[in-house]
């Protein structure tokens, strides 16, 4: 059966009608993390478990997913379990239950200790620390949700204008009250014009993961290429070779018009330099070798296989909040006729543009013997590097004869510990870590910092312990030991800090 | 240096000057002929895939004074075999930039082909001019074998991958040459790679080597028997053979084993190869005197 575009209560829903079976439903709601701030990331996981968190329990199972730019709220059950999950959920999103919040934080913080970042630093250098470059932060700003602010996002973002209702099973949703607040669409969080000189890389010796992103436009031929990447990438990088124990390639959508194309593997150690030539070598067949029709057979079949019918109804919900109007067989990527239609040119034509656009974070070796260009990293320092100095509308360090700057108005978050220590991290990705304790600074530096930086993109953290925090320098340890006493300084700031910490 | 016996001709390190059909290939690039090139090419692939790559390494090196040969390859880059040549001379001649689009052409060709014994072997020759590391010059030779498994120039370019400056260790160079050896068939001119291993390692001694670090005589025994079994059967590649005859009759000449020597001087005639003669310039005057002495008394025989 097709698709069926409808509404539900006056809001835009679709529907895959099915004649019998269980029931699957609920809501997609345009907003995710890259709509977020780095200080507060994690707010909308937040949001979306305290969602959840009146219901009763067992009654039935649902299932909640923050991504990019959508969230999916989600149950299966019979038709009048569903539709009873979307209506309580909605009326919980005007009352968010506030006594939930801390419960709902400490689950959240031992979740993002697990969670891995697809993308990674590629992703920060492609967008910054802000909309989409967020993928590779952690949940930074947990410890700052309060109720007031879980509240006013909820309001801002989780209303009936900013949502899509979802259906795959027998009956008809229409009827399904929906007790949403008003409220307007919100726009897609900001993409920067693209980067020049791609394909670029960056050496991060420190990781055994080699990582590939690359903005395509997304099409069928973009998604088999995945799922050829994918098959490729396993089967000479780890069943072959056995240079990496996991490798792989996978398609996400980011918004309407592109998708990103995301390779990963982690390297044996010891194996990273001949991983590193596989993969170019892997990625140049898909550019320059005709896939051959048995491989493009079995690609879509597993494309197919994958994708449920609950995967493509949920594709539509979502196409339509990223202003892009599903045809009736839904979304572009998983079209089965598309993707029939796609042939080994179409793949060729998918893998140069994803060369063309193509950010590289590989362990070892480079990729400047390929042809690829060096991408300069966001700098950063403040730690035995430099001394970092506050400026009137920022905060610089000397690095490695250049200098990193983070503007006080461009700051995407400042972690500002109870020590006294603060890390800045600019929307560009800059980070500078400012030290009071470790580094020779201005008497009044921390403080003029705090005076000029957004309260809303602070994020607190208790003073850390002494091995956490880097040593002092000589002279500085020498007064320390003198004073034995807070200086004023640090107690003028300490009071201030602390009626902004969450209650623990 | 006294002077040469003018019966005894010149060492002539040219391969398109030892064998006539290289110097009509080259004639023909000079000239900008590509048709007549790629059909000699193809002509030689067929009679043995290491030939071909010596063949392309000829016309790497060619000169081309007035850039017809420069101007036919960009004309033709539609070809493959003409990009894997214009690579070819990009990596033996061209700067750091005409290196790297050497490669680019060339991990295309390896994805259009992966089975071209030639781009491997440029490939392992690009890893070892841009010090990648040995990893990956061993990956690029795991795939060169997988295309022709007894490539010995392709040997002899991951062993000097292999070496210290590389991250490597001379022992381990030795050993993969050793192994090289022992696993190669009679005739083979792998057997060779030994000789130019502990050639190569006492070159890297400096100018302050010795020559009697050389004479070790269970090493030199080592040599012997690679010689012998070199000798037991004709060598499979005709160019090879200069390569392989030339890193014994020096290593041979220089250890003191002048009879020795002498035969494989007296094998290669007038030929000798290029590198490995170039690279004991220091030593030509004895080990002239060896050559002359075997190519005169190979011509009373």
């Amino acid at each position: 059966m097709s698709l069926v575009r409808t509404e539900v209560a006056g809001v835009p829903a679709v529907h895959l009608p099915t004649t019998g079976g269980t029931c699957s439903g609920g809501l997609v709601f345009r907003v995710g993390w890259a709509d977020e701030t780095l200080a507060v990331r994690g707010l909308t996981h937040v949001v979306g478990h305290l969602a959840l968190a009146a219901l009763p329990p067992g009654e039935v199972h649902h299932h909640l997913d923050v991504l990019a730019n959508h969230t999916v709220l989600r149950a299966d059950g019979t038709f009048e379990e569903v539709s009873r999950f979307v209506t309580e959920v909605c009326a919980t999103l005007r009352d968010l239950p506030a006594q939930h919040l801390d419960t709902e934080k400490s689950v959240l913080s031992a979740e993002t200790v697990h969670d891995r970042p697809v993308g990674g630093r590629t992703q920060q250098l492609r967008y910054g620390a802000r909309g989409y470059g967020l993928s590779a932060y952690p949940e930074l700003g947990l410890s700052e949700v309060d109720p007031d602010l879980v509240r006013l996002w909820a309001t801002e973002t989780f209303t009936r204008d900013n949502v899509v209702v979802w259906f795959r099973g027998p009956g008809s949703p229409e009827t399904i009250p929906l007790p949403l607040p008003d409220g307007m669409r919100q726009p897609l969080p900001p993409v920067p014009e693209p980067l020049a000189d791609t394909p670029a890389f960056f050496v991060s010796p420190e990781s055994d993961v080699l990582l590939v992103t690359a903005v395509v436009p997304r099409s069928a031929a973009a998604v088999l290429l995945a799922e050829l990447l994918d098959t490729a990438l396993d089967a000479s990088l780890r069943e072959r070779t056995g240079y990496c124990t996991r490798a792989g390639a996978q398609y996400d959508v980011r918004d309407g018009e592109d998708a990103t194309v995301v390779v990963r593997a982690h390297c044996v150690p010891g194996r990273r330099a001949e991983a590193v030539g596989e993969l170019v070598d892997q990625l140049a067949r898909l550019r320059w070798a005709p896939v051959d029709s048995a491989a493009l057979t079995t690609a879509r079949t597993a494309v197919l296989r994958r994708r449920g019918e609950v995967d493509h109804v949920v594709a539509a919900a979502r196409d339509l909040l990223l202003s892009r109007h599903p045809r009736e067989d839904g979304p572009v990527e998983d079209d089965e006729r598309a993707l029939s239609a796609v042939g080994s040119r179409d793949v060729a034509a998918a893998a140069e543009a994803f060369h063309a656009s193509a950010l590289a974070q590989v362990p070892e070796m480079g990729l400047a013997w390929a042809g690829w260009h060096e991408a300069l990293l966001a700098a950063s320092g403040g730690d035995a590097e430099g001394v970092p100095e506050v400026r009137a509308d920022r905060v610089t360090v000397r690095h490695g004869g250049l200098t990193a700057a983070v503007r006080f108005d461009a700051v995407s978050a400042m972690v500002a510990f109870d020590d006294g220590g603060r890390w800045l991290v600019g929307e560009d990705g800059t980070e500078i870590r400012v030290e009071p304790g470790a580094q020779s600074l201005a008497a009044d530096a921390v403080e003029r910092i705090d005076a000029a930086v957004d309260v809303a993109r602070v994020v607190h953290r208790p003073a850390r312990d002494e091995d956490d925090r880097p040593p002092p320098p000589p002279e500085v340890a020498a007064a320390a030991a003198a004073a034995e006493r807070p200086s004023p300084l640090a107690a003028r700031l300490l009071g201030r800090l602390r009626p902004r910490r969450p209650e623990a | 240096m006294r002077p040469m016996d003018a019966s005894v001709p010149a060492p002539q390190g040219d391969l398109a000057e030892i064998f006539p059909e290289l110097g009509v290939l080259r004639a023909h690039a000079r000239d900008g002929d590509l048709e007549a090139v790629l059909e000699l090419l193809e002509v030689l692939r067929a009679r043995d895939v290491v030939d071909h790559t010596v063949a392309v390494l000829v016309l790497a090196r060619a000169e081309d004074p007035d850039g017809t040969l420069g101007q036919a390859l960009e004309e033709h880059d539609d070809d493959p075999t003409v990009r894997v040549l214009a690579a070819a001379r990009g990596l033996t001649l061209g700067d750091s930039t005409a290196r790297v689009t050497a490669e680019a052409s060339l991990v295309r060709r390896c994805a259009e082909d992966p089975g071209n014994p030639t781009a491997w072997y440029l490939r392992l020759v690009a890893a070892r001019d841009a010090r990648l590391p040995a990893g990956e010059a061993l990956r690029r030779h795991d795939r060169l074998q997988a295309a022709a498994s007894d490539h010995v120039p392709g040997r002899r370019v991951l062993l000097e991958c292999l070496r210290p400056r590389g991250g490597g260790s001379w022992e381990g160079v030795l050993d993969a040459a050793t192994s090289a050896s022992e696993h190669a068939p009679d005739g083979s001119d792998a057997h060779a790679l030994l000789a130019a291993t502990y050639l190569a390692a006492w070159l890297a001694q400096g100018p302050d080597r010795s020559i009697a670090s050389l004479r070790v005589p269970g090493v030199i025994d080592d040599i012997e028997r690679a010689a012998t079994r070199f000798a037991a059967a004709p060598c499979p590649s005709r160019y090879g053979w200069v390569a392989a005859h030339t890193d014994f009759a020096v290593l041979l000449g220089l250890a003191g084993r002048r009879a020795s020597s002498a035969g494989h001087f007296r094998a290669l005639g007038a030929a000798v190869d290029a590198r490995t003669w170039s690279s004991v310039h220091e030593h030509h005057a004895d080990l002239l005197t060896i050559r002359e002495f075997a190519l005169a008394e190979g011509r009373r025989r």
